[in-house]
Order: C-alpha cells, then sequence, then structure tokens
C-alpha cells in the first residue's frame, strides 16, 4: 500500500487511527504490529512471510548476541551477530541482486540463465534497520529487545515501512515502551504529513510527467533544452517524492507518538557534494557511517586508507539504490567527487564566491541524477550528448514543454529551499493569527487537491465503443 | 490548542471523506467518462495472496469514489492554474479543444491507399479526406504546440484510379465544432459541394436545407478527454432536405430499421453527436424517396453528420464501417442488404485523416 492513495487515506488510515485510540495503551504496539503487517501485504501478500522470518531471526540475533554478552561470551556474542548479519546479507542479496548477478554471468559466460524474483518491498530499508540492531546489541549501544511484538512493531511500523527513513532501532528503543500520543503531537503529524502528501502528489507526480515524456522520447534527437527540462523535472520528481515521503512517515510517526530523525535537511541549497550528502537521505548516510566507514577504520589510518574506505563505502551506497550498473556508476561519481573536495576540492570551494559553489554543486548533483535515471548505461552517454546540444538546442517541443512545465519547476525550485518556510516563520513571529489561518487553509487545500489528483489519476475516458 | 484545532481539521476530512465514499451508492457506468465503471471485486483466498483482491480492489475503489466526477474536474482547473496548456492529449484553447493528431502509420496508410487503388479499377471511386482541425486551425492553437502538416500529406498521394478530392484549402476553422472532433453540418456541406463539383453539380447553399437548431449543450468527445470545464457547448442543427423512407443499421448480428436518420435519444446524453445515425455500426442503409442513383460510402464516424446532406439527392444510401467488418464487404453486402457492389452508381470514400492514416481495416474490400 502506498500512501498516496484512496485505499490509504480513506480505508486503512481511518480504521488504524480509530482502533488504536481506542485501543487500552499495553494493546497499541501488538494492533500497529498487525495492520502493519496487513499494510506491507496488501501488495506483496507472500513476501509477507519473508518479513516476518527475517524478524524472528534479527530478535533471535538480539537474543543471543545479548546472552552471550552477559555470560561474558565475546566469542559466542560475536558468532550470533555475524550468523544473523549473514541471514540478513544473504536474503536481501538472493531477492534482491539474483537477478542482476545471473545477467551478468550470461553476459561473460555467453549462458542463458533466468531466475526471475520480484524484488520485496522495502527490503533494503527494513534490513538494513534490523542489521543495525543486532549491531548495536553487539556493541552495547542499546539494551537487547525480550518481547517480539515491540521489536516486530519496530521493524514493520508502516510509516517507515516501505521508503525509509531507516530508522535506528537505538533511537526510538524508549518510545516502543512509553510514549506519550498527545492532540498537540498528532496535529504536528498533521502538519507534516500533509506536506509531504503534497510534495509528492501535487509536485512530484506531476513533474513525473515531463520527466516521463522527455525520457520516452528517442534520446538521440533530443535537442539540450528539452534534455534540461527533463534533468531539471526528474532532480524535483526524486527530492518531492523521496522527501515527501519521510515527511508523510515522520507525520505519520508522530501522530502515534513516535520521533523519527529527519531524512532531509533542503539538499539543493548545498554548496558542495561533501554538504549535499549530509543533507540528502540523511538516515542512509548515517547508517553506512555508523556500520561500515568507521568500522573500516574511516579516517584513522591515513589517507591512502580513508580514500579506499570512501570508495567501499560509495558503491555500497550506489548498488544498495538498485542492482543495476548504472546505480554502482552513480555511487563511484560520488565516491570520486567526495574524495577530490576531500583531497583538495572544499579547500578552494571555500574560498570561492557561494554563488560559484552553488553552480558547482548543482551541476553535479543535477548530472548524478541522469547516471540514476538512465538504467542503460549507453542511454547516459546520449543523453549527456544531448544536454550539450548534439541534438541543437531547442525545438518547438522544448518551448511547449517550458511553457507547460516552466511555472511547475518554478515552484519546485522555490519549495526544495527553506526560503517558504522562512518567511513563514517570520510571518508567524509578525502576525501569528493570520499565519494561523494560512495553515488552516494550507491543509484543507492542500488535502482536497491532494486527493483531486489521486482520483483524477485513473481518469480514464473511453470514447470510442459500440456495445 | 491550534495543534487541536488541526487535529479535529484533518480527522473530519479523513472521516468525512471516508463517510461520504461509504454512503455513496456504486454507479455501473459514467457517462462523463463514457466507460462502465468497475464493480466490487470477487474475494477468495487465491485472488488474495495473488495480490489480484488488492489491485482490483484499488481501481473499484478509485472508479467508485464519491465526488469523482467533480474531482476530476477541480484538476482540470489546477492544471490550468499552473498554465498547462494541454490535458488528456487534447490542447487547450480559447474556448476551443483541439485533440493531438497522431503519428501516422506509414505501413497502414500504404496498404490503405494500395487496397482503394485496387478496388478502384473495378469500382471507379471518389476520396475525400477530412482534415483535423487541429492542422486546420493550427494558428489558434496554444504556442509551441506540435501540429503535423496534413496538407504535405495531402499533396504526398498520387493516385492513379481513385479520384481524389482535395478540399484542405476550402475547409475552414469554423467548419468544425469547438468540443468535438468531428466537423459540423457546415463543413460536411464544403466537402459534398466539393464532391457535387465533381459530378458536374451545382453547389448548394445552407439555404438549400431546411435548418434547425436541436441542442444547444453539445459538449463533445474533446471535453469528455480533457475533463475541460467552462468551455462553451456546440450547438447541433440538423439539416432537412429530402425524405427519408427508412434507416437500416445492421450491428453485426442483427438488423433494425428506424425511420430517421436522427436518433432524438442521444440529445439527452452525453454523446450527442451519435444523434446522426447512431453511434458507429457497420452496415447502415438509408432509402429515401428520391429519384436518385445509389451510392456507397466506406466511412469513419465523419460520414454521419455528412449523410443527411444527401437524401434528396440519392435513392439509397448505404454506409459501411470497415472498422467493425470482419469479412469480405462485397459478401457482406449480399448477406444483409441483398445488394451488390455492382448495384451503386457511386462509391465514396470518406475519412477523417486520423482514422485514414492510423488505422488499417481495407483488406475487407477487396
Amino acid at each position: 500500500m502506498v500512501f498516496s492513495s484512496l485505499l490509504f487515506l480513506f480505508r486503512f488510515l481511518p480504521i488504524v487511527i480509530l482502533g488504536y485510540f481506542i485501543l487500552p495503551r499495553k494493546f497499541r504496539n501488538l494492533f500497529l504490529l498487525l495492520f502493519s503487517l496487513f499494510f506491507y501485504a496488501w501488495g506483496e501478500p507472500t513476501y509477507i512471510a519473508l518479513m516476518l522470518f527475517s524478524i524472528v531471526i534479527n530478535f533471535l540475533g538480539g537474543i543471543f548476541v545479548d546472552k552471550y554478552k552477559t555470560t561474558g561470551s565475546m566469542k559466542g556474542a560475536k558468532t550470533a551477530l555475524i550468523v544473523s548479519m549473514v541471514i540478513d546479507i544473504g536474503l536481501l542479496g538472493v531477492f534482491k541482486y539474483t537477478g542482476f548477478f545471473l545477467e551478468n554471468v550470461n553476459a561473460i559466460m555467453k549462458t542463458d540463465l533466468v531466475l526471475s524474483i520480484v524484488l520485496p518491498i522495502g527490503i533494503s530499508f527494513y534490513t538494513f534497520q534490523m542489521m543495525s540492531y543486532v549491531i548495536d546489541v553487539y556493541r552495547g549501544d542499546t539494551e537487547v529487545q525480550k518481547n517480539i511484538i515491540n521489536f516486530g512493531c519496530y521493524v514493520s511500523l508502516f510509516p517507515q515501512l516501505i521508503a525509509g527513513p531507516i530508522v535506528q532501532y537505538k533511537t526510538v528503543a524508549e518510545q516502543l515502551e512509553t510514549r506519550a500520543e498527545t492532540a498537540d503531537a498528532f496535529g504536528e503529524g498533521v502538519k507534516r504529513f500533509m506536506a509531504g502528501l503534497s510534495k509528492k502528489v501535487l509536485i512530484a507526480n506531476n513533474l513525473g510527467v515531463l520527466w516521463d515524456t522527455v525520457s520516452a522520447s528517442d534520446l538521440t534527437s533530443v535537442p539540450a533544452l528539452t534534455a534540461w527540462l527533463g534533468i531539471l523535472a526528474f532532480t524535483f520528481q526524486i527530492y518531492f517524492d523521496f522527501s515527501g515521503y519521510s515527511d508523510m512517515a515522520i507525520g505519520l510517526g508522530k501522530m502515534f507518538a513516535f520521533e523519527f530523525l529527519e531524512n532531509f535537511d533542503y539538499p539543493y541549497i548545498s554548496k558542495s557534494i561533501t554538504e549535499f550528502w549530509r543533507r540528502w537521505h540523511i538516515s542512509l548516510g548515517t547508517w553506512f557511517r555508523d556500520y561500515l566507514y568507521i568500522p573500516l577504520g574511516g579516517n584513522r589510518h591515513g589517507l591512502l586508507k580513508q580514500i579506499r574506505n570512501i570508495a567501499v563505502v560509495w558503491l555500497m551506497t550506489g548498488i544498495w539504490h538498485g542492482a543495476s550498473w548504472n546505480f554502482a556508476l552513480w555511487g563511484l561519481y560520488f565516491g570520486v567527487i567526495l574524495i577530490l573536495e576531500k583531497l583538495f576540492l572544499l579547500k578552494l570551494l571555500k574560498k570561492l564566491p557561494s554563488f560559484i559553489s552553488h553552480v558547482y554543486s548543482i551541476f553535479l548533483f543535477v548530472y548524478g541524477w541522469v547516471i540514476f535515471a538512465l538504467e542503460d548505461t549507453s542511454d547516459i552517454l546520449v543523453y549527456t550528448k544531448a544536454l550539450f546540444g548534439s541534438a541543437g538546442f531547442l525545438n518547438r517541443e522544448s518551448m511547449y514543454l517550458l511553457l507547460n512545465f516552466g511555472l511547475l519547476l518554478i515552484i519546485a525550485g522555490i519549495f526544495s529551499t527553506p526560503l517558504p518556510k522562512k518567511l513563514f516563520a517570520a510571518l508567524e513571529g509578525k502576525l501569528p493569527r493570520l499565519a494561523f489561518v494560512l495553515t488552516v487553509l494550507g491543509v484543507v487545500s492542500a488535502f482536497v487537491l491532494s486527493v483531486v489528483y489521486i482520483t483524477a489519476s485513473s481518469y480514464n475516458p473511453f470514447l470510442y465503443f459500440r456495445f | 490548542m491550534k495543534n487541536k484545532i488541526l487535529t479535529s481539521l484533518f480527522l473530519l476530512l479523513v472521516f468525512g471523506f471516508t463517510l461520504l465514499d461509504l454512503l455513496t451508492p456504486d454507479r455501473a457506468f459514467s457517462e462523463w467518462e463514457n466507460r462502465e465503471l468497475k464493480g466490487a471485486p470477487e474475494i477468495s483466498v487465491g485472488r488474495i495472496f495473488s495480490g489480484e483482491f488488492g489491485s482490483d480492489y484499488e481501481s473499484y475503489m478509485t472508479d467508485q469514489f464519491a465526488l469523482r466526477d467533480s474531482l476530476v474536474k477541480i484538476k482540470y482547473l489546477a492544471d490550468r492554474a499552473l498554465l498547462k496548456t494541454d490535458a488528456g492529449g487534447v490542447y487547450i484553447s480559447d474556448n476551443t479543444l483541439f485533440v493531438k493528431q497522431n503519428e501516422i502509420n506509414r505501413e497502414y496508410l500504404e496498404k490503405n491507399i494500395s487496397a482503394m487503388e485496387t478496388f478502384s479499377l473495378k469500382y471507379p471511386s471518389r476520396f475525400i479526406l477530412v482534415p483535423s482541425a487541429t492542422y486546420i486551425c493550427r494558428d489558434a492553437l496554444p504556442p509551441y504546440a506540435e501540429v503535423m502538416d496534413e496538407k504535405e500529406l495531402f499533396e504526398s498521394f498520387n493516385f492513379e484510379s481513385l479520384e481524389f478530392i482535395n478540399i484542405i484549402d476550402e475547409i475552414k476553422a469554423d467548419s468544425y465544432f469547438r468540443t468535438d472532433h468531428h466537423w459540423t453540418a457546415d463543413g460536411a456541406l464544403i466537402g459534398y459541394n466539393a464532391y457535387r463539383r465533381t459530378l458536374g453539380k451545382e453547389a448548394l447553399a445552407k439555404d438549400a436545407f431546411d435548418v434547425s437548431e436541436v441542442s444547444q449543450d453539445f459538449l463533445g468527445t474533446s471535453v469528455s478527454k480533457s475533463g475541460a470545464v467552462g468551455i462553451e457547448p456546440d450547438v447541433l442543427e440538423k439539416w432537412e432536405r429530402g425524405k427519408v423512407k427508412s434507416v437500416e443499421v445492421y450491428d453485426g448480428l442483427k438488423t433494425s430499421e428506424y425511420s430517421s436518420v436522427y436518433f432524438d435519444e442521444y440529445l439527452d446524453k452525453k454523446d450527442k453527436y451519435s444523434y446522426y445515425l447512431g453511434q458507429n455500426q457497420p452496415l447502415v442503409r438509408i432509402k429515401t424517396d428520391s429519384e436518385g442513383g445509389k451510392i456507397l460510402i466506406f466511412k469513419d464516424s465523419y460520414a454521419h453528420i455528412f449523410s443527411q446532406l444527401l437524401i434528396e439527392d440519392y435513392s439509397e444510401i448505404v454506409l459501411v464501417d470497415l472498422r467493425y467488418v470482419r469479412e469480405r464487404v462485397a459478401l457482406l453486402l449480399e448477406k444483409t442488404f441483398d445488394v451488390s457492389l455492382e448495384d451503386f452508381d457511386e462509391i465514396l470514400f470518406l475519412y477523417s485523416t486520423d482514422t485514414f492514416t492510423t488505422e488499417n481495416n481495407m483488406l475487407w474490400i477487396r
């Protein structure tokens, strides 16, 4: 199930809100667990078994790690940790990367092996969450969870189940046991959820139309203006889609008194790629830092090892996003830029006027999306040439797209900076009543317009029929 | 306090819409979208585990969602506010809608032309192609809208046996409905006069017909496709000249007889263009009181509004829609109306550019 559907908004959500707040405190985690499983099963009825299996394995992993630790056997604890991690990574490998692996084997060995496995929704997210838990128990960064309902509730919690943020167990451990739902927190959640829903439905989906139009055309004949419009549309689409999803997750979390950490912090205003990655998908960056980069030695063993570590982390980050070479390339692309920034670019950028560092960053992350969005590596090359005018600079279609999507692109641009938020905060300081009226109007119109766009996406008139 | 108000508001919206939706009865058919809406899906263990039930339920819910038609209209307005100049494959211009042209399918086009040429060797025929309003009104389209040059297509024809009647320079912007892709009776008369010219007959003026308005609120296919609101409706006129004896409509299974070429029942529906001869059917025969000859027309729906103009001039008008024919036309005519191709004094192919360049059903005329 996705948040931006009538099914979620007008069937699932009312039932969950009603049930959750009617039930006494002690049943609420169980209730959330059951409904989260239902939420997951709606799209993937069979893979629910896989997720339940993972939950049990990692729950037991935590128990055993803790048990060996308390009896003083670090070796036993380590074994338990390794076993659970091998299973986690093994399952992720099998379900996410088998097809990709076989494709490459086929290409090299000229074989014809096919095994089609549908990717289980959210597996990359929930696997990483559970791994963080067992590792943290091992490291002593968090207490073991002895109640499988609480643990299952943590893993499957529907707000963050499908697309993050990757919530580390230690950040919600306390909330699982004791949290206080209040109307105030619920109201904050409402604002956040509505912001996220409109980012996804009103901006991301509509700009997706532009990117779909451009990427579906013959790339060799796309003029530069069209190519730039297309990739800018994708740039905003992915940001508003993904950060909108995180906003909805955080907002829904708040309604049930969970506090998830922030996942995005206006990444597109960054002045370097290093800064960009501190602001983009923060929960993933943190995860790789805590559970891969630092264990590899981080920056503590000299420059050479640090460069190696950055390269490994970014290759992994790339592949985490999808089982295809373009994602590996995308990861390495950022790996190289980050290494260069570490070596000298960052110092240089600090000396330059901020205008130049903005242009530098915008160009690099926008170009990064070309690599990310086009799975076929030869398309990436063709698109790159198109961006620089290999098929001319503009034509009628470019102008048409510019006029039809220009306003939406400008709106998206403005809302990807903190400017609207700052202006609103200023208004709140001076005219709090007006600000509140605007908030109310904003929430209502965002709600209605989102429902309008969700419903209209299925508008499908049939014009020629006979019987 | 403020958050309490927001919370209540949100709950009101969520629960309000939910209740409204649950209380709204299901509809089987949407006249606005001109299609059947999904009904409640079948439930079974197998369908649940395959995920079929889940996805069917979502389509069902979306199709039946409360206020669906109104919500779709709000989307149109919101898109317009964002300066969009098209919707659902339709260009939106000042109070007029233009359906985007489909790309020409060269293979189909070649096949259609060669089938018609071969046919015309044996049964000399004429051919009128109706350009799209989108091309004719290209200056009225939104800025930079893509237009296919139909004149280039018209001038590329080089028929040997078939007599091509080129009307692209005569047809005008007001020859078309503003809310529908068809031509109006005025447009059809331009086509008919061009046809009469090739027969050596004089052109007819509008006042040769007994013209009367039959509907002032025709919102056609372009409105349905785009979901447009705030477009002034078109007027439908009936142009009478001569008397009809009978109209026989063969729908593929049976033949029904009517007394008029006008189907009044469609004036109360959304699909008002079907006032002219009803919906597309494989065969239609109009018998008249006239002394004139017999004409056979291979056609798409552009011929429906056209046929009324011919009544005084022909004793029999037979219309064949090849898109709904799945056997040789000669056989079908023989079987259904007991006529053969030789019985006709004139044969006309009457198509819109879109049907002619994107569909391939001509093989049945061999």
